[in-house]
């Protein structure tokens, strides 16, 4: 702002995304706060729009975001949830917190492609589809609204009986004793726009004409708004905020003495819910723990031994890789893997104002081990117990 | 559902887990008014309290209301004085 980077061709802020279609989640107002377009659920205005169109009232109240809801789950006050192509047993810190909210509610409901970890906690599961099954549309980081175009029938159900995740959601409203009746993932579109002043000019046959629009599309701005911000800000210049460094509470110490830091690889996409599917595998195979020569050899470890990492969350067991790769006194892994669920060590420090989980910072201990953590085989003993069917019984 | 033995157990671990929140929503109120102390102390009050309105379910404001004040930074225990006298 200050070097006034903002506002012509070339320049701006863009955060870069791990997932495809983030933008447009949050613009779809999937925060607890929020209503599409990022208007708070106090706006009285904001939420007169949806209860004349949906002939509702609406709670003013914000929600709860993941971590507390799981926290609210334990002490009685939050019993259902229905989570929709996310693998939360796997990709949220404190594993074993996240595994004793989910078990304590008394509905969950799991709607993804794959079984993945959490549907070992869920009550019931739903068949996800994939990009190739459905209609809809991705935002990507820039604004840019692109149609999804179904190619082929939903697979989840027999000879072309399959159903987009839509209509899955669809049928459970309905179920509920909602009158949704949307017949096209357009309508909904034309809903959102209805609804969505920054979305007012977006629909599927605009989308098609033009090919993809970045909003604000609206009157002033039928074709959308490449750039934003180019005779100022809502508030005129903009506004600078002094703020101090505030360190995390984590710390190092006698007992957990190393950081650990988590990350991803290329060939896993965030937990491997899909990718462990494939033969990506051949590249990633398992999660590594990543520790300086230095700190290998205070501790008498060699490359590929199994070693413990322990945290004051928990512990898991996994393989050492020696590498100077990273610095003495820091040790990485990655959390493709459930047999390793590196989030069982993680803690559930997050960011003051987001609440995004403190994943690079953990204080841990690493050590010679000749067996997997206690978590590790209790999660792959109840693992396989939720897997099991029961037998039919005989005619 | 038998209610019973089970509204029970149920209920002891409310009680038991509601003290933990309650240590984690304190830590958290400390936290989200130290990042806002350097904006001056009238302004980071009133900011702090203006987050826990915006941001936080009613069941994390009724539980940090209910809560000790003792955990509490002096920014955010004025917050939530602000908050429990209602003041915006």
């Amino acid at each position: 702002m200050v070097t006034g980077n903002l506002g012509r061709p070339g320049v701006g802020v863009n955060p870069l995304r791990g997932q495809n279609n983030v933008q447009g989640a949050c613009d779809m107002g999937s925060f607890p706060h929020e209503l599409s377009g990022y208007r708070h659920i106090s706006d009285p205005a904001a939420r007169a729009l949806f209860e004349a169109d949906w002939g509702v009232t609406l709670d003013p109240e914000p929600g709860l975001r993941i971590p507390n809801m799981l926290d609210a789950a334990l002490d009685g006050s939050f019993r259902a949830l229905y989570i929709q192509g996310e693998d939360i047993l796997q990709s949220d810190p404190n594993t074993r917190h996240v595994a004793a909210g989910l078990a304590a509610m008394e509905l969950v409901i799991v709607h993804d492609l794959f079984l993945n970890e959490t549907a070992n906690y869920a009550h019931v599961f739903l068949p996800g589809s994939t990009f190739l099954e459905k209609d809809g549309t991705f935002t990507n980081a820039e604004r840019r609204i692109q149609r999804v175009r179904k190619v082929m029938e939903p697979a989840n159900g027999p000879d072309g009986a399959g159903l987009a995740d839509w209509q899955v959601t669809q049928a459970l409203a309905q179920a509920l004793g909602l009158a949704w009746d949307y017949q096209h993932p357009s309508a909904i579109m034309d809903e959102i726009a209805r609804l969505t002043p920054s979305f007012a000019g977006v629909s599927y046959d605009q989308l098609e004409t033009e090919g993809s629009l970045q909003w604000p599309v609206n009157d002033g701005a039928p074709h959308g708004t490449p750039i934003m911000h180019l005779d100022g800000f809502a508030r005129g210049k903009g506004r600078f905020v002094v703020t101090d460094y505030i360190p995390t509470d984590e710390k190092t110490g006698p007992r957990f003495p190393l950081l650990l830091t988590t990350g991803r690889v290329l060939s896993q996409y965030n937990v491997g819910a899909q990718t462990r599917r494939t033969e990506n595998v051949i590249w990633h195979g398992e999660d590594l723990l990543e520790i300086h020569p230095t700190d290998a050899e205070n501790r008498g470890l060699s490359d590929g031994d199994w070693v413990s990492l322990a945290s004051r969350t928990g512990a898991t067991t996994l393989r050492a890789q020696v590498t100077d790769r990273v610095a003495p006194g820091v040790v990485y892994t990655t959390f493709h893997h459930p047999a390793t669920q590196a989030n069982v060590v993680t803690t559930e420090f997050s960011d003051w104002a987001t609440n995004c989980p403190e994943y690079k910072v953990t204080a841990v201990q690493v050590s010679p081990s000749n067996g997997p953590s206690d978590w590790q085989e209790s999660y792959a003993s109840w693992s396989a117990r939720s897997r099991q069917v029961a037998a039919e019984p005989a005619e | 559902m038998p209610a019973g033995p089970r509204a029970a157990a149920r209920l002891q671990q409310s009680l038991r887990n509601r003290l933990m929140d309650q240590a984690r929503l304190i830590q958290m109120a400390n936290q989200i008014a130290r990042n806002l102390a350097a904006r001056g102390e009238a302004v980071a009050i009133a900011t702090t309290a203006q987050h826990l309105r915006d941001f936080w379910d009613p069941r994390m404001r009724a539980a940090i209301l209910a809560a000790p004040v003792d955990g509490l930074d002096p920014i955010a225990r004025a917050a939530v004085a602000q908050l429990h006298a209602g003041i915006s």
